[in-house]
């Protein structure tokens, strides 16, 4: 059985690149030619209507679906989720994760961090230090098919959040949650920038763009 | 309207039925077109596939190696069975119970003021008319084999043991009568197991329980002390197999009647060749007490009706509807995954993530196991059992061994999908972000350790029980199963991962097919569900009926085709990691 995903690209030009991407499946466009440019302890905001093309921006950009036009790359290297550099380097929160349902939230997140080679006391700490963070700490033991939609989106942002990476990618990281918790998500992401990793991320929340992003795009509807 | 007392006034069926308008409007009412159209192909369905199989079950049937082993079917295994299937449909209730109407009828009506009993009676009405149908179909076909077995029909004075007396007995094809005894104390029983089965749905644990160990009891005795199969449902229709299988078997009243001798009923295991020597003539007395007890039963069904919950009952219906919504879209896997209970307990059961990540994933399996442990237990138990049948397998005659062994694969497919879910879950992070800093192929091979290592050792004790107790002389006979078992094992974990790697059905298979019975493109779709399922039926059931006549060619033929399938498996789960 191999080891754990291959090397980091930290160690290369922390950037990610997006120059005319589009998608167009079957003859429908789903984003139009789009560029993005975003640096190491940077977050984007990408804004837009409903339907504008930013989730499938943001699946280009975790290597999740080839785009029809135009390049992407991470650190000079093509976004590509079979590239495992790239798997490495890039954690999303598209949609649901793919969530084991004997395991509770506690042993989940170590299960992460054990795949990912961070095992023992690390592992723990760093599920606690999530779950504190994000106030599921009282929901430890729950499995993740007993859990509110509000606490379920919490759940998911500290999967995305306890694997090592350099890129971040979320999807709505404020959807099904109350102004407090809203504030809790702002929180890791300007923690994520401080450590220096670049973040993209879609909202239709004014208050989180205004908080976090450092820049804004906003996709036009195909 | 109802008093609130449970009886049913005018009103109330008069409201029902406007309720039943209102619900039907809304679905839209079906053309004279649409309803012709459906029996059309209904009987088109029954002519060209349901009539050939009946045909094929009763000349595999009267085959004689296999009308050997039916006629070899003692009372008391009957009564064993059909006990097991009672605490079946007992313990089945609260997954899926015989009261499961569509969510918009539990809205509309089960949760309008007018009494349950009466709303709710029409699915437990079709539910038992199911039941009853399917007991005529079984008890028709093998009753039928029996009258159609060649042989002379003769009747034979057969010596009672040590005893003096003689009664008569059968051989040969058996009479009618017993066929007909057989058929209708079935459907009485049929009765018994609809109610058992409404009780699984709307009684306490400790109904449940109660009911399960009163059947269990009852089968086992009647197994084991033939004076017992007297005295309780299960038993009686133990009785009315005897005279169908041939009159080789004995008819324990017919027995006592003729040697007087009532105490040697109740001796532990009837008294040694006492028991298996007797055969006696025709006796409708437990036909007609089943069909009573399950007529009585029924007076249950109202109180049971009323006291089914809301909740309850639209959680089945969502689920069942979301499953026949999966399973009409082609998706298989999703609809098992609706029924598969979800952890509720066992949350404090620690979990250590240390050494080979192999070793984790398996410890994560195990821990997962226990904590869903009624499904864990009833897999490992299936498990057990399919291992039991192919060991027994071995012992039997080559024409018939296809009888255990295509059953035992296909229950060894089922079962060890409960020790799956580290599998699934490999798979599943293959189409998402990724979370988990290992390929999804390092996940699912990590994940069926725990499943190969299920199959291997509990099938394998089964396994070992069943050849101790076939009739198969020791060396080499017993070297073959207990060899042979292994391999079917993995053969059956690597169709599980190529199950669970299939994804979305592909549209091209959605293409309308014209024929000229109309558009046969479901039938590309069951093929495409259903593929792995028949592969463990021809290649595993298949292979173990050949496994004891040409060992060699067996293993080699399923190396072969295991190692294809597992090469395919992986095929499949590449092509879901693939970005779109």
């Amino acid at each position: 059985m191999s080891g754990h995903e291959g090397e980091s690209v930290a160690a290369m030009q922390p950037l990610i690149e997006a120059d005319g991407v589009g998608a167009v499946i079957d003859g429908e466009t789903l984003l139009a030619p789009t560029d993005i440019r975003v640096e190491r302890g940077m977050a984007l905001a990408v804004r837009g209507r409903n339907g504008s093309g930013k989730t499938t921006l943001l699946r280009i950009l975790s290597g999740r679906l080839r785009p029809s036009s135009g390049t992407a790359t991470i650190g000079g290297r093509t976004i590509d989720d079979r590239d495992r550099t790239v798997r490495r380097s890039v954690s999303a929160l598209i949609g649901t994760p793919a969530y084991a349902p004997d395991l509770t939230l506690r042993e989940h997140l170590r299960y992460i961090s054990t795949t990912w080679g961070v095992t023992g006391q690390a592992a723990d700490d760093a599920a606690d230090e999530l779950l504190v963070a994000l106030r599921i700490d009282t929901l430890a033991r729950r499995f993740a098919t007993e859990l509110s939609s509000g606490q379920s989106q919490l759940f998911a942002l500290a999967t995305a959040l306890v694997r090592p990476f350099d890129v971040l990618v979320l999807d709505e990281p404020e959807q099904r949650l109350d102004a407090e918790r809203r504030g809790l998500v702002a929180d890791r992401i300007l923690l994520a920038k401080e450590r220096g990793a670049a973040i993209v991320f879609a909202s239709h929340d004014a208050g989180l763009v205004e908080r976090v992003a450092d820049e804004a795009i906003t996709v036009e509807a195909p | 309207m109802s008093t609130g007392t449970g009886r049913i006034s005018r009103d109330d069926r008069r409201i029902l039925r406007a309720g039943r308008a209102v619900l039907a409007a809304r679905d839209g009412r079906p053309r004279v077109a649409d309803v012709a159209f459906v029996v059309y192909a209904a009987l088109l369905v029954a002519l060209i596939v349901g009539a050939p199989l009946v045909r094929f079950a009763v000349l595999g049937l009267i085959e004689p190696d296999a009308a050997g082993v039916v006629a070899a079917v003692r009372p008391g295994a009957v009564a064993l069975l059909s006990a097991i299937a009672t605490i079946v449909v007992v313990l089945g209730g609260r997954t899926r119970g015989p009261v499961v109407p569509r969510p918009a009828a539990v809205q509309f009506l089960a949760d309008s003021p007018l009494p349950r009993r009466l709303t709710l009676r029409r699915p437990f009405v079709t539910s038992a008319l199911a039941l009853a149908g399917l007991s005529v179909l079984v008890a028709g076909v093998v009753g039928l084999s029996r009258l159609l077995v060649p042989g002379e029909r003769a009747t034979v004075s057969v010596g009672v043991a040590a005893d003096t007396a003689s009664v008569i007995g059968m051989t040969g094809p058996t009479v009618p009568a017993a066929v007909v005894a057989f058929v209708i104390g079935a459907v009485g029983f049929s009765l018994l197991l609809a109610v058992a089965w409404l009780l699984g749905q709307h009684g306490s644990r400790r109904t449940v329980a109660a009911v399960v160990i009163v059947a269990g009891a009852g089968g086992v005795l009647g197994l084991l002390v033939p004076g017992m199969l007297l005295l309780s449902p299960w038993g009686w229709l133990g009785l009315l197999w005897s005279p169908v299988a041939g009159g080789i078997e004995a008819m324990v009243l017919g027995g006592a009647l003729a040697t007087g001798d009532w105490a040697r009923l109740f001796t532990w295991g009837g008294g040694g060749g006492w028991f298996a020597s007797v055969g006696v003539p025709v006796s409708w007395w437990p036909a007609v007490a089943l069909v009573v007890l399950g007529a009585v039963s029924l007076l249950l069904v109202p109180r049971a009706l009323d006291g089914l919950r809301s909740g309850p009952l639209l959680d089945q219906a969502l689920r069942w509807q979301r499953v026949g919504m999966m399973l009409q879209s082609g998706d298989a896997s999703g609809a098992v995954g609706g029924l598969r209970a979800s952890p509720t307990s066992g949350r404090r059961v620690p979990l250590r993530m240390t050494g080979p990540f192999w070793l984790v994933v398996l410890r994560r399996s195990i821990v997962g196991a226990r904590r869903t442990p009624g499904r864990v237990a009833l897999g490992s138990l299936v498990l057990a059992a399919s291992g039991a049948s192919v060991g027994l397998s071995f012992g039997l005659p080559d024409g018939v061994r296809w009888m255990l062994a295509v059953p035992a694969a296909f229950l060894a497919y089922l079962a060890v999908g409960v020790w799956c879910d580290a599998v699934r879950h490999g798979v599943e992070s293959a189409g998402t972000p990724t979370l988990y800093g290992r390929s999804p192929r390092s996940l699912v091979l990590a994940g069926a350790v725990a499943p190969l290592l299920a199959a291997v050792v509990i099938g394998g004790i089964g396994d070992l029980l069943g050849v101790l107790a076939s009739a198969a002389p020791g060396g080499m006979a017993l070297l073959q199963p207990l060899g042979w078992w292994p391999l079917l094992a993995v053969w059956i974990v690597v169709l599980r991962t190529f199950d669970a790697a299939k994804g979305p059905l592909p549209i091209l298979l959605l293409m309308p097919v014209p024929t000229p019975f109309g558009d046969a493109s479901s039938l590309n779709v069951l093929l495409w569900q259903s593929d792995a399922i028949l592969l463990a039926l021809l290649v595993g059931g298949g292979l173990t009926a050949l496994a004891p006549v040409a060992p060699g060619a067996a293993v080699v033929l399923l190396v072969g085709v295991l190692v294809i399938v597992a090469a395919l498996g992986f095929a499949r789960l590449r092509k879901l990691s693939r970005p779109a």
